[in-house]
């Protein structure tokens, strides 16, 4: 009986003891096994590899409203409002999606790059550290640049200090004001981003999901195009094809396949794919411009590769990069580079030089002994002639003729005027119309004091 | 105090515990039992047992009689329309109990804190039968509360199970319950006719909205039935007047017949129950033992429990006493009913799909690629591809079995007549198995091996083999609670005190996995690996390559708390009682700081019994107490973080590289939210008792409450949580008794009323628009000064007489540009019309006994509220896809001058999914909730045994009708707002209970 009269009160004493010493460590558990605070180099690639965000979900608005494809009236009234506003160039149709899943890429590249200088190497080495570092930057530039082909005017260096530049985060605090920088700034911080990606990064990449120097060269290249910096276009599709230049043999392909192409083909330098949310250009749905597609020679082999006929005698696409005809490639290839490099070569008067890069190409577009070497007598002539084969062979990529309206109608040379008919009624959109800088979502306007883009 | 007075104060004590319990015996009886419930007028809070009069704070105690008067298999559902101040919230698919309103806004759980025998329960409700129950009661202020700390902010209910006596002989009762529900309702969602549907078909057919679809020779994606017949038609495969005859046979069909008479039925609830207590000076026991089977309404559908109890206190010395009590529960859930049938893996169903075929069979239903590719793909060399739901129902085998064992140990031990200390600890372990084989017939299973099956030459490859495919998943919890408390208790003089302190771990623990096997024999238990790592090409589009399936996962949670407590009251000469409270909960909250994660919440509270003041001298109301007491409780959720944290997600589909996405944005101000109520209660009761209650008033306030707050998007995301909001509750808890006795008819009513209005008072971020409030206001309406759960709607300005276009407003102005007003309404263009949780509710029971027999009917009310009802949507329709339309479309603006009799718009072609969108949330659709209704009645019939030659003393036999309908209500659109989906089936059942 006595052992028993003295039970609780021991029983009292080691809860006592075991409620006073462990306290610290006892609450120190983690609530759930599946958080975990990024703190090492694999942790911070692992963010960099989430395919579905880094490598997916590129802006589409730009091709939604872009010249390649068209719509049947039935499949264009089956779509969302924003895809059908989109499409019809409605002034004030607001891209808020586009714009989310670009900053989400931005959030993710400033979440690495605030913790990778000081992340544990944890087994890896200081290189393993500078790719997932390069990456991050390459992610970054890379978004913003899309960002600044559908939200901020075209770049004219006349206009660098203007207000309509984007809102540039370094910071992945959620709690960061939200101010437009200036035109200058953006595109600075977008050449700033890239090329230190380019330093750190390795030549090429495992995979092509991953960035790379090559990758990071070749979106050089296309933003010095797109800014009319033909000289450095020129030197960073150079330093591009310097690693990897390969070109697919079309003749080496099967016509007869659904898709031409297979997923991360050798020309795929870093590999992405449009949103495709609003299912717009869906083999089912987007045909190809008939003017478009009788511009390729009978003995042009892309005209097989790259198109498919439908039982209504309307033309489908089935040559993306991505591997599948249901997305379009969205990332970076050699045959733009080679293109770029053409097109600078021409732009900086050595036009002979251009003709045999962009021959280069075309050998290996078309049948086997029909492709004769092009002659051109003026630089004109050979501006032209790339610019038309850069529809050619970029069609149905994601992001590229976009920006390739805005800057030619820009330059006033090979200016275009968009058209669409749907029941009866023409829609039109001229060049250098303020439409083709699309509206800061009324999302962001409603949340910061930031000024509107142009109507 | 004199004795009579005294006597009278024990007398009213019990009655109140004894709630609306019919009174047939006699007089003498009455005040026999009374006395004797009088120790079981002890409210307890689970730390502590105190007489109800001593409480400063807010309780509401439903005691046994009361609580078995509903019979059900679960214990929560008993509640309801029982007590002042909780509501049922049921818009969503579960119902959702809200104490006093609103004290969380969605992100963290709303649900009171529930304790079991002095520790929270972590494990699943319905393992607890309700036959254990002895009593429930609801903490809902601060002063009763706040001593449950981080954890009590949504308020605490205590059940407290039954128990053996000292001294009383043993015992045996048992108890059986059958109870039948009508199968549900499914034409009460109102759609339009199949014929009608078919012509619209016809129309949309002609206008080469299926084309897209038809021209498809890739993936085959499906068409409904008659798409095809007119395809076919088209293609000169099918004469017109046999294509007309086709439809024609599909015009008379509809769907829901089908499901009704195929896969629903009258669902069957069976309860019995056995109990033996009793016990001597030194020990007493009780053993209980439950089993429940339900067949639920959904064929395949069914529940069964079975739970073993026993509960054993000992006092082996006067000053020792010693309680152990184990319980174990197990229940198996079968789910084997296929659900809704859908043509794809999402979307609807044609109206006119069969179910059985003309000699009964299972027919076959379109799902996923069209009927004429199903039936000849691969030659005959792929496992058939059709879809038959009715046959899915028998080839489904889906089971989840659980078990829950809950082990308690406590010790007292009484130092000194005042001193106590004692040491509780319980131990509480659950299993949950899932299992779900799916058939090598099911079609899942057929599906997933034909859309990976390569077919070369002669040879089929089949990455996916034959065979069933066993998901099995597994889930652990463990959790324990240690305390040790010291109590004090002292009456000397004029004074009385009670006071507790103590120190408390607890630990909760899931670990949960779950894997699959393809190839699965049920009967030989073998299973075949299968290639996770490469992809295949699809059979109906080779280019396009997947990986296998794969399922398996596996997580731990785990959620510790550690705190210290103290609780005291003094009561100076029975009149003025004081008391005050105060806790420090820390617990594993990630990335906060230790310092941080110690939260203090406190509360104090005064009472006076007027009645006992020497100069009180009003006889006919010898009972009034105020009471009022103000305090802090928390609410808490440690499965959020402060920093950025990163979640693994298994391997990229490129390369598999492990990946990771992150979970949560930095947050550094994450912190517990806060709930300070403050009450005030006047407790009376007339001579006699024939009026007694209560009234209270209160105001609650919670803060720093976490809510998903519209982010700017360039910050990465489009929301995210954070604290960000305060709401301010006000309301009122009335709870009347009234009673008769003339001879041998007597009559008990119960009137319950409460009246909350709630309004959010803080909210971080300011929304620009109104547009994103707008809908059926299930979701936080963030603007200041309103409550947070507002029914919002698009101000309606009528339909064009030119097309039938509903006309809304933009920025003041009569606008139909729907994309704008979808996304930038401002206040101007939207109505508010009020809250969609009930603002005023309650019950009014009434019992009338005639000797043995009673007879008491619960009629519920909410009154202030809105609901918005479904309407037609046109857009998906339009575009091909398959969904039932509304029958509204019969109301639909056909020519010009309809606009006078209709506001639902015209069905024009291209669908607009943001014109739907308007019409769907303008303020034509938005209706009063008020309602009356008739919750149940209970017939009890008491046969006293106790001098027959039978074993029993005592019989009682129960009829108990519940979900009676609707006596009122303010909508004239025929809908239950309660039950927006299916009407809430009515039951009847049939219960015994004898005490041997």
């Amino acid at each position: 009986m006595k052992a028993m009269k003295k039970l609780p009160l021991w029983m009292g004493l080691t809860g006592l003891c075991f409620f006073l010493s462990g306290c610290e460590d006892y609450l120190a558990e983690k609530p759930s096994s599946s958080l975990a605070i990024p703190s090492s180099v694999r942790d911070f690639q692992a963010l960099i590899d989430y395919q579905a965000r880094m490598n997916e979900y590129y802006p589409e608005s730009g091709d939604i409203a872009a010249d390649y494809y068209y719509l049947t009236e039935t499949d264009w009234g089956a779509r969302s409002d924003h895809a059908r506003d989109t499409y019809v160039w409605k002034a004030d149709v607001d891209s808020e999606q586009d714009w989310a899943v670009c900053y989400e890429k931005i959030f993710y590249a400033n979440v690495v790059l605030e913790g990778i200088d000081d992340a544990l190497l944890d087994g890896l080495g200081e290189p393993d550290r500078q790719q997932a570092k390069g990456a991050a930057l390459f992610i970054r530039g890379w978004t913003y640049y899309h960002l600044s082909q559908l939200f901020v005017p075209q770049y004219r260096r006349d206009e660098e200090s203007s207000g309509y530049g984007l809102p540039l985060r370094f910071t992945p605090d959620i709690n960061a004001p939200t101010e437009r920088s200036t035109v200058g700034d953006t595109y600075r911080q977008i050449e700033a981003d890239l090329k230190q990606a380019a330093q750190l990064l390795p030549e090429r990449a495992a995979l092509a999901t991953r960035p790379s120097k090559a990758a990071a060269y070749a979106a050089l290249a296309r933003l010095y195009l797109t800014m009319g910096r033909y000289d450095d276009a020129l030197e960073a599709s150079d330093s591009c094809l310097a690693i990897q230049s390969e070109l697919m043999d079309y003749n080496t392909l099967d016509a007869n396949q659904a898709n031409s192409f297979a997923e991360l083909n050798p020309e795929v330098i870093f590999n992405a794919m449009l949103s495709g949310l609003s299912g717009v250009h869906a083999a089912a749905r987007a045909r190809v411009d008939t003017v478009l597609y009788s511009s390729y020679d009978e003995d042009d082999l892309r005209r097989y590769l790259f198109f498919d006929t439908r039982a209504d005698g309307s033309l489908q696409f089935k040559g993306s990069y991505y591997g599948n005809i249901h997305s379009v490639f969205a990332g970076l290839a050699v045959d733009e580079v080679y293109l770029i490099k053409a097109e600078s070569l021409i732009r900086t008067r050595r036009r002979e030089d251009g003709v045999r890069i962009l021959d280069e190409l075309l050998a290996r577009r078309w049948q086997t002994g029909t492709y004769v070497a092009r002659q051109v007598a003026t630089d004109e002539q050979a501006l032209r002639m790339v610019l038309e084969e850069r529809e050619k062979e970029l069609v149905f990529r994601g992001g590229i003729r976009w920006s390739d309206l805005r800057r030619l109608n820009a330059a006033g040379f090979l200016v275009t005027t968009l058209k669409r008919t749907l029941g009866g009624v023409d829609y039109l959109l001229e060049a250098n119309d303020p439409r083709y800088t699309f509206l800061i979502p009324s999302s962001v306007i409603g949340q910061n004091n930031i000024v509107q883009n142009l109507r | 105090m004199n004795k009579n007075l005294f006597l009278y104060v024990l007398n009213t004590i019990g009655l109140a515990a004894c709630g609306s319990l019919a009174h047939a015996q006699s007089e003498t009886d009455t005040l026999r039992r009374d006395t004797v419930m009088l120790e079981e007028v002890q409210i307890s809070t689970g730390y502590q047992t105190l007489p109800a009069e001593r409480m400063t704070g807010s309780f509401e105690r439903v005691d046994e009689k009361l609580f078995n008067r509903q019979i059900s298999t679960d214990v929560i559902s008993r509640l309801d329309g029982l007590v002042p101040g909780m509501l049922f919230d049921k818009r969503g698919a579960t119902d959702r109990l809200l104490v006093r309103g609103l004290s969380s806004i969605g992100l963290t759980d709303s649900r009171p804190l529930i304790i079991l025998d002095n520790f929270p329960y972590e494990g699943d409700l319905d393992a607890i039968n309700p036959n254990d129950v002895a009593s429930v009661t609801l903490l809902k202020d601060a002063a009763s509360a706040s001593i449950w700390g981080a954890r009590a902010g949504n308020g605490v209910l205590v059940i407290t199970t039954k128990r053996g006596q000292f001294g009383r002989p043993f015992r045996l009762s048992a108890t059986s319950n059958v109870a039948v529900q009508e199968k549900p309702d499914l034409f009460y969602r109102p759609q339009i006719a199949p014929t009608d549907y078919i012509d619209n078909e016809t129309m949309l057919f002609g206008r080469g909205v299926y084309d897209a679809a038809l021209m498809n020779t890739r993936t085959w994606p499906a068409v409904t039935p008659v798409v095809d017949i007119l395809d076919q038609q088209r293609r000169g495969l099918m004469s017109e007047a046999e294509a007309a005859a086709r439809i024609d046979a599909l015009r008379g069909h509809d769907l829901r017949d089908d499901e009704s008479r195929y896969l629903y039925r009258d669902a069957v609830m069976q309860q019995y129950a056995l109990s033996l207590s009793g016990g001597s000076d030194r020990l007493n026991t009780l053993l209980s033992a439950g089993y429940d089977r339900n067949l639920q309404s959904e064929r395949g559908n069914g529940y069964t429990r079975t739970t073993v109890r026993s509960q054993t206190s000992l006092r082996p010395v006067d000053a020792l006493s010693l309680d152990i009590g184990i319980a174990y529960s197990a229940n198996e859930r079968q789910a084997n009913h296929p659900g809704a049938i859908r043509m794809g893996a999402t979307g609807g169903i044609y109206p006119y799909a069969s179910l059985v075929d003309e000699q009964g069979r299972p027919a076959v239903v379109v799902r996923d690629r069209r009927l004429g590719y199903a039936d000849t793909a691969g030659a005959g060399r792929l496992l058939d591809w059709r879809y038959r739901p009715y046959e899915e129902l028998s080839l489904a085998d889906n089971t989840t079995k659980l078990q829950n064992l809950l082990f308690n140990l406590s010790a007292r031990y009484q130092w000194t007549a005042h001193l106590s200390t004692e040491v509780r600890g319980q131990y509480e372990n659950q299993w949950s198995d899932s299992r779900q084989l799916q058939d090598e017939r099911s079609y899942y299973v057929r599906d997933l091996i034909n859309s990976f099956t390569q077919l070369a030459g002669d040879n089929v490859i089949r990455p996916v083999p034959l065979g069933g495919i066993l998901d099995a998943g597994r889930s652990r919890l463990q959790a324990y609670g240690l305390r040790g408390q010291a109590n004090y208790r002292r009456d000397w003089a004029a004074h009385s005190v009670a006071a507790i302190a103590g120190g408390e771990v607890r630990h909760a623990g899931t670990e949960s996995g779950s894997d699959r096997l393809y190839g699965y024999d049920a009967d030989l238990r073998i299973s075949q690996g299968v290639d996770y790592a490469n992809q295949y090409p699809r059979y109906t589009s080779p280019s396009s390559r997947a990986f296998i399936p794969y399922v398996g996962s596996g997580s731990r949670t785990v959620s510790r708390f550690v705190s210290l407590y103290a609780n005291a009251s003094y009561t100076y000469n029975g009149r003025y009682t004081a008391s005050a409270s105060a806790r420090r909960d820390a617990s594993n909250l990630f990335g906060v700081a230790t310092n941080d994660r110690w939260s203090p919440f406190w509360s104090a509270g005064l009472a006076w019994d007027i009645a006992k003041e020497p100069f009180y001298a009003w006889s006919a109301m010898p009972h009034l107490k105020l009471r009022s007491t103000y305090g802090h409780a928390g609410n808490v959720d440690n499965g959020r973080a402060a920093v950025t944290t990163i979640e693994y997600r298994g391997y990229s589909r490129l390369g598999r590289f492990p990946y990771a996405i992150v979970a949560n944005p930095p947050n550094p101000e994450l912190r517990w939210e806060d709930v300070a109520t403050w009450n005030i209660g006047l407790d009376f009761a007339t001579k006699g008792r024939y009026l007694s209650g209560s009234i209270e008033y209160y105001v609650k306030d919670a803060t720093d409450l976490i809510s998903t707050i519209v982010a700017d998007p360039t910050s990465g995301f489009t929301s995210f949580a954070r604290n960000s909001a305060s709401i301010r509750n006000r309301g009122l808890d009335i709870s009347l008794q009234g009673r008769a006795d003339v001879g041998v008819f007597g009559w008990i009513g119960d009137l319950l009323f409460s009246h909350n209005t709630n309004m959010l008072t803080e909210y971080h971020n300011d929304p620009w628009s109104y547009s994103s409030s707008v809908g059926t206001g299930n979701n936080i309406a963030p603007f200041v000064g309103r409550t947070p759960y507002a029914l919002i709607s698009y101000r309606f300005a009528g339909l064009d007489p030119e097309n039938g276009d509903p006309m809304g407003y933009l920025n003041g102005e009569v606008s139909n540009d729907y994309n704008n007003i979808t996304r930038n309404a401002t206040e101007e263009d939207v109505v508010l019309h009020g809250s969609t949780l009930a603002t005023y509710f309650g019950a009014f029971r009434n019992t009338f006994t005639w000797k043995n027999l009673s007879v008491s009917a619960n009629v519920t009310y909410r009154f202030g509220y809105f609901f918005r009802r479904e309407t037609v949507a046109y857009a998906s329709f339009l575009s091909g896809g398959v969904a039932a339309l509304h029958a509204d479309y019969y109301k639909r603006w056909q020519h010009a001058g309809d606009e006078r009799q209709t506001t639902v718009p015209s069905m024009r072609i291209p669908g607009s999914a943001n014109r739907d969108a308007f019409y769907r949330d303008s303020e034509v659709t938005a209706e009063r909730g008020d309602h009356i209704r008739l919750q149940d009645v209970n017939i009890t019939y008491v046969f006293d045994m106790s001098n027959g030659r039978l074993p029993f003393r005592q019989i009682r036999a129960t009829v108990y009708a519940r979900n009676l309908g609707l006596l009122w209500k303010a909508n004239d659109v025929g809908l239950d707002p309660d039950y927006l989906a299916t009407p809430a089936a009515r039951s009847i059942a049939f219960g015994l209970a004898m005490d041997f």
